[in-house]
């Protein structure tokens, strides 16, 4: 897992066939070359399909891509659809009234400018601009996405959210539900919203989020029942 | 579905295909054995030039009066034209203010006689491309001036020493009629000798370097026309008025004693003129060069008669002139270079093609011939 | 004599502080963000790229440390990647390490390893890595010295500075991005120039490999 990479080192590939190319990773349009572009831990999988190859990095900006799961904030409002970004000053991404559950001309979604969406990035070719949506396309059901009410917004970096996501066996947010009850949205473009029923209970939450994405695992209970304390502490 | 698609061939003329395909354009020729500009690969273009009379130390000069050109140069090469004008003005040098009687001291006059970059003058240049609107300078018009500053600067082409005024003074006879004396003029001349100016004046060059036509890059045109712009720089002789020479004035500095400082009203002679002093071991020339890859993809099929021949990699160019070459070249290389091999100023950017060592040594000696050629018409 | 911590900036997506002899740099890279509509490049990412001296205003001086920043980066960029996108560099210098007026050589190699570590802490693609060093020749039996402290560099004859693209675990060179030699000096004199800088950009390349990794080891530390 942990081979460190650097942009224009070689993959450690055995062949060319059957590969398979993630973040990270890059193929020279003219001399085909696969070379790694980012800095990390080089990951490959072998499976059924082929070789996966890709380099595990951290970032802070989000470059959308098809499928990710992500947090937006609502910036603008049009005739058909919405502009929502993703990240501070990155390009806005587009999100159409007919990417709502139970969509028609009639009904129109009932979202304003600085709500926050939980969706799914639908389309993200680079060269147009990017469109997400709060559907599951294939059963038309809502699927969990849609409007996040109340609650607040942690910034973290992309690749602790990535962890958070599809590591199930990452032991943070069970961890975290021992203090309290939580609801849970985790955007891949490095935005975690959090939302509990005591305010003070949320405000712990976001502060053990930013302070153990910067410590080891064995740190983070101690870390969090600190953060816990301290806001029962201040209210009593 | 096996029906035949017929393709038609698109033609553009050769400006419209270097504008939208640079690229293309530049494979298409190198295949040919030619470049864009319909030149050979290590072919440079012929560069006339002159002083177009222009200064007012000339000989010859246009427009005598009310002309504070010192010195000129317009150089043409190809349809781009470049017009350099030297001006220049007198500064009062920063000396000590604790003992201006003093002599420098010798360990200092020894730093300064290692020839290190505090020895060197210079000239401000300020290049000007004529696109046809007025406006701020673009990027590539202040690159183009400081890297022809450090150039300058660093290569030492002119001494502080060659900088300095030495000042004259204009005395009045009864007569009425007045003169003015030079030291260097008249050794056995005692007023001239005797006085001895407690301060420094020495000359600021500045040069102004205007482009017509621009047609590819422009540092060596620039720097080539500055170079013979100074080599025909006349600087006007200065003087100061025997009245002023004793003039004393009290000034109180900081409300503590009265210091005497003199003012001394500099005046340039209209009519004597004095060239200026380039370090003539140090005249380099500039050329440029650049690394272009060979496509094999975008070749022109050959035939079968010269299939054997082994074509390189990739190829020099010299002078790059032209969109088609100037828009498909990223990685240049450009030698500030005397006959000789002693080089001033190098500069190779890869931005694009592997700059091989074989390269830069090529384009060193290539460098080396034009300096010699170039040398011929200072 | 080199040394360098990624990720000094919160509000950027990544930055590097970087100290080299008596030079010290601070850079900032933002991007890919949405760019301007006259900076926008239809294909391909386009690049800001703004240069502060270390005291006073910029003057051309800055903006050919940003022209010479610009030739080295935009090769290795994988600018394609990131088609009508903006990334903004910028470099502040702390402390310039040489006389100002005169020479810009340190300034610039400084910034140009900075420049890399923060593209890289920024996660913008990069095709390849890229090292750079200054070097001046002094006294008569032309002794090279490799980035060489303020007192060499006055009393030098000529000053060079060499960026070179590194592939291979910055073992292998690929290119000459730029050098860019002052002063008097002739061909064999350069030519050995190329050679000694060659080896010591393969080691800063080693020793700006080594902050990367443990950037790298930091970031993950939640595993």
């Amino acid at each position: 897992m942990s081979v460190f990479i650097a942009p224009g080192d070689d993959f450690h590939l055995e062949s060319r066939d059957n590969v398979i190319l993630g973040p990270g990773a890059y193929c020279d349009p003219r001399s085909q070359a696969f070379t790694p572009v980012n800095a990390g831990f080089e990951v490959i999988t072998e499976s059924k399909k082929g070789i996966c190859a890709h380099v595990e990095y951290n970032s802070k900006r989000y470059v959308p891509a098809v499928g990710d799961l992500v947090v937006g904030l609502i910036t603008g409002s049009f005739s058909d659809s919405y502009r929502v970004s993703l990240a501070s000053f990155s390009t806005p991404v587009t999100l159409s009234y007919m990417a709502f559950p139970n969509a028609s001309k009639k009904n129109r979604p009932t979202l304003k400018v600085g709500d926050l969406v939980y969706a799914r990035v639908c389309k993200a070719d680079k060269e147009l601009e990017a469109e997400i949506e709060c559907v599951d396309s294939t059963t038309g059901k809502d699927d969990g996405f849609g409007h996040l009410e109340h609650g607040t917004l942690v910034q973290a970096s992309l690749a602790f959210c990535r962890e958070l996501t599809f590591n199930a066996e990452y032991p943070l947010l069970s961890l975290l539900a021992k203090h309290a009850q939580f609801e849970v949205a985790i955007g891949i473009n490095g935005r975690i919203w959090i939302k509990s029923e005591e305010i003070r209970h949320t405000l712990a939450f976001s502060r053990s989020l930013l302070e153990c994405q910067d410590h080891p695992v064995s740190e983070h209970k101690h870390i969090i029942s600190k953060h816990f304390k301290n806001v029962l502490n201040a209210s009593s | 579905m096996k029906e035949a698609i017929e393709i038609q061939p698109m033609t553009f003329h050769p400006e419209v295909l270097a504008r939208i395909a640079p690229d293309l354009s530049m494979q298409r020729h190198l295949s040919l054995g030619l470049r864009p500009s319909l030149r050979a690969l290590e072919e440079f273009r012929n560069v006339e030039i002159s002083d177009g009379q222009l200064s007012c130390g000339s000989q010859n000069s246009v427009n005598r009066t009310g002309n504070n050109i010192l010195g000129s140069n317009v150089l043409k090469s190809g349809k781009t034209m470049v017009i350099t004008s030297i001006t220049g003005g007198v500064v009062e040098e920063n000396m000590s203010v604790h003992n201006p009687d003093e002599e420098e001291s010798p360990e200092l006059e020894q730093a300064v006689g290692a020839g290190g970059v505090e020895d060197h003058g210079c000239v401000y240049p300020v290049v000007e491309v004529e696109r046809g609107r007025v406006g701020a300078p673009t990027d590539e018009e202040m690159n183009l001036s400081q890297r022809i500053y450090n150039s300058v600067l660093h290569t030492g082409l002119i001494s502080k020493k060659a900088l300095e005024v030495s000042v004259g003074v204009r005395s009045t006879n009864s007569d009425g009629q007045s003169s003015v004396l030079y030291p260097d003029a008249d050794p056995s001349n005692a007023l001239a000798q005797n006085f001895k100016p407690r301060r420094k004046w020495s000359y600021v060059l500045y040069a102004k370097i205007q482009v017509f036509s621009r047609d590819g890059p422009l540092f060596e045109l620039c720097w080539n026309s500055l170079l013979y712009a100074l080599a025909n720089t006349q600087l006007p002789r200065a003087f100061v008025d025997e009245r002023t020479t004793d003039l004393k004035i009290p000034v109180s500095m900081r409300g503590r004693s009265a210091a005497i400082r003199e003012t001394f009203d500099i005046l340039c002679d209209p009519n004597e003129f004095q060239p200026l002093m380039l370090s003539k071991d140090r005249l380099a020339f500039a050329s440029n060069f650049a690394v272009v890859d060979i496509d094999p993809e975008a070749q022109l099929p050959k035939d079968d008669d010269d299939m054997q021949v082994d074509s390189p990699k990739s190829v020099l160019l010299a002078d790059i002139q032209g969109e088609a070459e100037e828009a498909s070249v990223f990685s240049t290389l450009s030698a500030v270079t005397d006959a000789k091999g002693n080089l001033k100023h190098f500069k190779a950017v890869g931005g694009g093609s592997k700059i091989t060592m074989e390269m830069i040594k090529r384009s060193i000696a290539l460098a080396k011939l034009r300096a010699s050629d170039l040398n011929k018409k200072l | 004599m080199l040394s360098a911590q990624v990720g000094v900036l919160d509000q950027v997506d990544g930055s590097c502080k970087l100290q080299c002899g008596e030079t010290s740099v601070i850079c900032s890279v933002t991007g890919p963000v949405e760019p301007k509509a006259r900076q926008e490049l239809p294909s391909q990412l386009a690049l800001e790229i703004v240069v502060r001296p270390c005291r006073g205003v910029p003057s051309t001086r800055e903006k050919m440390l940003e022209d010479q920043i610009r030739g080295v980066v935009t090769p290795i960029l994988a600018r394609y990647m990131y088609p009508r996108q903006l990334a903004q560099i910028c470099c502040q210098v702390l402390e310039s390490g040489e006389p100002e007026e005169q020479y810009s050589g340190k300034e610039l190699s400084a910034c140009i390893n900075a420049v890399f570590l923060a593209l890289v802490d920024a996660g913008i693609g990069l095709l390849a890595s890229v090292s750079c060093v200054c070097l001046a020749i002094t006294g008569d039996n032309e002794q090279i010295q490799i980035n060489p402290s303020q007192a060499n560099l006055i009393k030098s004859t000529s000053t060079h500075v060499l960026a070179l693209q590194l592939g291979a675990g910055a073992k292998k060179v690929e290119n000459v991005l730029l050098l860019e030699s002052y002063g008097a000096f002739d061909e064999e004199s350069m030519l050995q120039v190329l050679h000694s800088g060659e080896m010591a950009c393969m080691e800063t390349a080693l020793e700006l490999r080594k902050v990367i990794e443990h950037k790298i080891r930091e970031d993950f530390i939640w595993r």
